[in-house]
């Protein structure tokens, strides 16, 4: 048997999300049946009873909503166990690319957690009219959501069930770092060229955000997350891990580095969801939620500080920047 | 809340504090370092497994460490 | 609704159905009793061996024939000195004594006591040790578990070993090792390397295995090649390798148990469902006085589903605590024994407590998930009782 199916772990892991998938599918039967046969202008006690069963859907997927969150956070902490087990991972970085499925395994549970939260924003929407105006909207977008999870458990267990344990896997260092001189940086950007983008495109969506230039917003919010990433891994993070040459997203996740990159990584992805849920529902629905662009400001705020802080530290420290 | 639901909640709690005492009192230096010096001493990381003579036969990763990864409390011999 | 009023007749609901509840809070807690002492044990230990390991000595070469360790020549030492980069290099001379009469077996280790570094070493686990005694005669210190095998059996103060020659080898007990080493030290017998030879029957050019330390991680898997090209029936494992195992060693122990587990999490649920949807059912004229009384399903669901957290949370803080109690203050009886064995020597150790994230987080997802899901659907089915229900 394969030696990853049974660190406690994943067995955990992969237990709790079969555990989501059967309650979602029922959901789901019960939501296309609603969905189908939904009349709200209808009166016959058959439209009571579908009502009654939204209630169990909305039930359901909020439930599913709170442990998704907690199980994304356990798959990294999980992946990161891993890595003593596999010959040449030092962190989470070489155990997701141990084979093919990790890396989609990974941004697909991303964005199921980014349409969770939209649902969310429509549901709470949704709950405050009185004719259930948006049901069909959230509906439709938990079915969306329901085809990406049947996905992301398939790609859970090809997985964990394909990881070779004998395989020797790459070091972060080998996946970030050296490429022999090659530029790992999207658009041939330089280092600073990045860091100077990082802080305008942080700059432009706080802008866009107080603005109300809801498009312009979401499209910076996207550019920003994807410079951002870029911006951690090859500049912030080696302040972070103190060397030059340490490039990993996923080593700061660990306990050397007192766990900053889950409130690194947390800080970022959330204030994305909630900003990009609003603007979206904003959007579709017309409607905003003045708090939630506070939430948004203040989570990436603390990311880029917590980044900045970093290499303000050093520098204090040291008197030289890496 | 009702007094019996705070009472309740508050011997939780005192649980709680007195697991997260014991933990934070615990001498883990003491503890580590000592395994850590026998270590050092006989240049081994040995586990004291309490298993019979004849099953300590041979461990291919590592021979010095008795077999315990066999099935046989799955399996009748 | 007032938050206050709320967790008022809540409180007051949960009393009032306490025989109800209590039963699953048992239950909960018990199993989440056993699933948590377990954990922590695997925990524990695995805790425990990897802050061990990190003093161990990065590689041991040894010989191999036929898939059998043999005693190995002690010139490889020097092949090994020659090698650059490698530092440290120690010879080890161990092996486990049979004492037949009663089916028991001790691990005797030899430590070359003429060396500097070993006295420092023996200085710091026995403070105030006088090295010239323990050096004068054959003497031996020994751990905990052998002590008390060996007190219960009238070797009080020496013990006779048969060598393979057929001699008799009186050594003198020194020392206890000090019990905080009985995870590691329970059933050892450390003596001088010549002693040791002696009793296990080894000749003076021959070694159990060589250990030797290469202080650049970098050039591990190098030097793994580079060692191994010496003989061919040499066989080299470094100190990753011994993690590896180690952590397998217990994946596999935690991780059969988990699965057999999963048959009790699985009846559990089911019962839990069965139960949730009797009592439930049993509370629809409740539920519809409160939806009479104006309550939202909205209100009842949160209702109940606080209830159930409430549950859920009082379980899982009392199995934990019950588990933490009975692993790491008591010591685990009888469940020790599936990870440390009890055939052989009794061990008395003491767990280190280990609590991390990722333990209680594994404690909480196998536990609480199943209970809430399977909880639900009986919860949203009373949740949507009619007021009219109220006059039923």
């Amino acid at each position: 048997m394969n030696e990853v199916l049974l660190s406690n772990q994943i067995i955990v892991f992969l237990l709790s999300e079969s555990t989501l998938f059967i309650l979602l599918l029922v959901a789901f039967v019960v939501s296309l049946k609603v969905l189908v046969k939904w009349d709200f202008e209808s009166f016959m006690p058959f439209q009571f009873a579908l009502e009654r069963q939204a209630y169990l859907v909305s039930t359901i997927i909020l439930f599913v909503f709170v442990m998704k969150f907690i199980l994304v956070v356990y798959f990294i902490f999980s992946i990161d166990a891993l890595s003593l087990l596999l010959p040449g991972a030092m962190c989470g970085a070489g155990v997701i690319k141990a084979n093919v499925y990790g890396s989609y395994l990974l941004v697909l549970k991303l964005s199921i957690l980014f349409l969770l939260t939209l649902w969310f924003y429509i549901h709470y929407y949704d709950m405050r009219t009185k004719n259930h105006q948006w049901f069909k909207h959230k509906s439709w977008l938990f079915s969306l959501i329901f085809v990406f999870i049947v996905l992301e458990l398939g790609l859970d267990f090809s997985y964990f069930s394909n990881i070779d344990t004998h395989l020797p896997v790459s070091c972060c260092s080998a996946l970030f770092g050296q490429l022999e001189g090659a530029n790992p940086l999207p658009f041939g950007l330089s280092v600073s060229l990045l860091l100077v983008l990082f802080y305008l495109l942080y700059i432009l969506v706080i802008l866009s955000l107080k603005s109300g230039y809801t498009l312009l917003y979401i499209l910076t919010n996207i550019l920003f997350v994807y410079i951002a990433y870029y911006a951690v891994v090859y500049f912030f993070g080696t302040y972070v891990y103190q060397l030059p040459t340490h490039k990993c997203p996923f080593c700061m996740l660990q306990a050397e580095y007192a766990y900053v990159g889950y409130l690194l990584w947390a800080s970022l992805f959330m204030g994305t969801y909630i900003g990009l849920s609003d603007a979206i529902s904003t959007l579709w629905l017309g409607k905003t939620d003045p708090k939630s662009k506070n939430i948004v400001v203040w989570l990436l705020s603390l990311f880029v500080l917590l980044c900045t802080a970093y290499v303000a530290v050093y520098y204090l420290r040291n008197g030289v920047l890496l | 809340m009702i007094k019996p639901f705070v009472a309740f909640a508050v011997l939780l709690v005192i649980l709680l504090f007195s697991m997260s005492l014991h933990y934070g009192l615990f001498p883990y230096s003491k503890a580590t370092k000592t395994m850590q010096e026998m270590t050092a001493l006989t240049h081994m990381t040995h586990l004291s497994l309490s298993v019979g003579y004849d099953e300590s036969v041979y461990n291919s990763t590592y021979p010095e460490m008795t077999a315990l990864g066999r099935m046989d409390f799955v399996y009748e011999r | 609704m007032n938050a206050n009023a709320f967790w008022h007749f809540l409180t007051l609901q949960l009393f009032k159905e306490r025989s109800k509840h209590l039963s699953v809070i048992v239950i909960s807690a018990m199993i989440l009793f056993l699933l948590s002492s377990v954990l922590f044990i695997s925990s524990s230990i695995r805790f425990s061996l990897e802050e061990t390991l990190k003093v161990q000595p990065d590689f041991v070469v040894s010989r191999v024939q036929g898939g059998i360790s043999v005693p190995t020549p002690m010139i490889w030492e020097d092949e090994l000195i020659d090698i650059y980069g490698v530092s440290n290099v120690i010879q080890r001379v161990y092996g486990r004594y049979f004492f037949k009469a009663k089916e028991r077996s001790f691990l005797i280790v030899g430590v070359d006591f003429l060396e500097e570094q070993s006295h420092e070493n023996l200085q710091k686990l026995i403070a105030k040790t006088d090295i010239k005694a323990f050096l004068n005669g054959s003497k031996m210190l020994v751990g905990e578990g052998v002590k008390t095998y060996l007190d219960a059996h009238f070797y009080k103060d020496d013990y006779n070993f048969l060598t393979p020659e057929g001699t008799f080898e009186k050594v003198n007990i020194f020392k206890t090792l000090p019990f905080q080493s009985n995870l590691i030290a329970n059933d050892m017998m450390v003596m001088p390397i010549d002693l040791a030879r002696k009793i296990l029957g080894y000749s003076e050019e021959e070694v159990s295995d060589i250990t030797f330390n290469v202080p650049n991680p970098d050039e591990w898997d190098m030097m793994t090649d580079k060692v191994s090209a010496l003989h061919y029936d040499l066989q080299v494992v470094n100190k990753k390798d011994v993690q590896k195992s180690y952590e397998n060693l217990y994946n596999y122990k935690g991780g059969l148990f988990l699965i057999l587990f999963l048959v009790v999490l699985s009846t559990f649920t089911l019962i839990l469902y069965q139960r949730y949807s009797m009592v439930y059912s049993s509370e629809r004229r409740n539920i519809g006085l409160l939806r009479a009384l104006g309550w939202s399903i909205n209100d009842v669901l949160k209702f109940k589903f606080t209830e159930t957290l409430v549950i859920v949370f009082a379980s899982y803080i009392l199995g934990v605590f019950f588990a933490y109690v009975y692993v790491f203050v008591l010591g685990a009886p009888l469940l020790k024994e599936v990870f440390l064995g009890g055939q052989n020597l009794q061990n008395t150790l003491t767990f280190v407590p280990v609590l991390d994230f990722s333990v209680l987080t594994s404690i909480f997802l196998i536990y609480a998930l199943p209970f809430i899901a399977a909880v639900l659907i009986p919860v949203w089915r009373v949740s949507v009782t009619e007021p009219k229900e109220a006059m039923l």
